[in-house]
């Protein structure tokens, strides 16, 4: 009985892997914000990949004068990347200007269909330092 | 097959429990429980009422004289059994060892990834992760089903296997 349920398991995580890595899409994104020396920077990595298929990144820095999210900020630059293999970073260097709240937001589009994730807005000073 | 070892199996042939077998004898339960382990021996008037219990001669009991030919079948089937089973408790043991060393790498490959992880964000003033996982658009809804179908039968099978086991218990 024992071998029977973890055959069982085994099988069908051994199933849901397959399809998701052969056919469907299982992947790692991660985006990053940080600042330095007057400007900002954002990374958009993909960190671990085994869908067949490649995503297509677009990153995007965010500034406004208060602190709110990226959909009321305005976009103040941006990059775009139509495959980010495993293990590739898209990264986009802004200038930090006046200083502000900065937030750095990753459009991914896989299997035809477009997500995003953002990370928390940061308060920066003109010298890119968080304040 | 020495002294306990044949102690042991005249008393589990004529189903005899320690207590009962002390009783026959005169002696007490831990008297018996020690000969049967091998820490003590009996005396000699002890031996006597051993074989006369059993019917058995002295020579034999003490494992002097050859075992009978039906002893020496039982014993050679025995140790047939015993060999058949010793590689298969073999097996067995390595399978477990390899199934924790397997979940241990696992979790330790968890970790290491962890502290990877935390490392790198420590360098920086926000990030934000995501998985994405999704099957194609264009999966079957019966594939969808089978999956679903096959998972509440593993939950079904594990609930009935536990209840089995509670029982046995």
């Amino acid at each position: 009985m024992k071998k029977a349920i973890c055959g069982f398991i085994l099988a069908i995580c051994a199933a849901l892997f397959a399809l998701s890595a052969c056919a469907g899409t299982f992947r790692f994104l991660s985006v990053r914000l940080n600042g330095e020396d007057g400007t900002i920077t954002a990374v958009a990595i993909n960190e671990f990949d085994l869908s067949r298929g490649s995503v297509a990144v677009k990153l995007t820095i965010y500034r406004s004068d208060e602190r709110t999210t990226a959909a009321e900020m305005q976009a103040i630059d941006s990059t775009y990347t139509a495959a980010l293999a495993a293990g590739e970073r898209l990264e986009l260097t802004t200038d930090a200007g006046e200083g502000g709240w900065f937030c750095a937001v990753a459009e991914y589009t896989a299997e035809d269909a477009t997500n995003y994730i953002e990370c928390d807005p940061v308060h920066y000073d003109a010298r890119g330092n968080r304040v | 097959m020495d002294f306990r070892e044949r102690l042991i199996k005249l008393r589990d042939e004529n189903r005899l429990s320690q207590q009962e077998l002390a009783d026959m004898l005169d002696v007490t339960r831990q008297t018996v429980s020690r000969w049967e382990s091998g820490r003590s021996y009996p005396s000699i008037p002890q031996m006597a009422r051993i074989c006369s219990a059993f019917a058995i001669d002295a020579n034999e009991m003490l494992g002097c004289t050859a075992e009978k030919p039906v002893d020496e079948a039982q014993t050679t089937h025995n140790g047939a059994e015993e060999a058949q089973q010793k590689p298969h408790a073999k097996r067995k043991f390595i399978a477990c060892v390899a199934v924790l060393a397997a979940l241990f790498a696992a979790a330790l490959g968890g970790l290491i990834a962890t502290i990877v992880y935390a490392v790198k964000d420590a360098g920086y003033d926000s990030s934000a992760t995501v998985w994405v996982v999704s099957i194609p658009q264009n999966t079957p809804m019966i594939v969808l089903c089978v999956f679903l179908a096959l998972f509440m039968v593993l939950i079904a099978a594990i609930f009935i296997y536990m209840i089995i086991r509670g029982k046995r218990r």
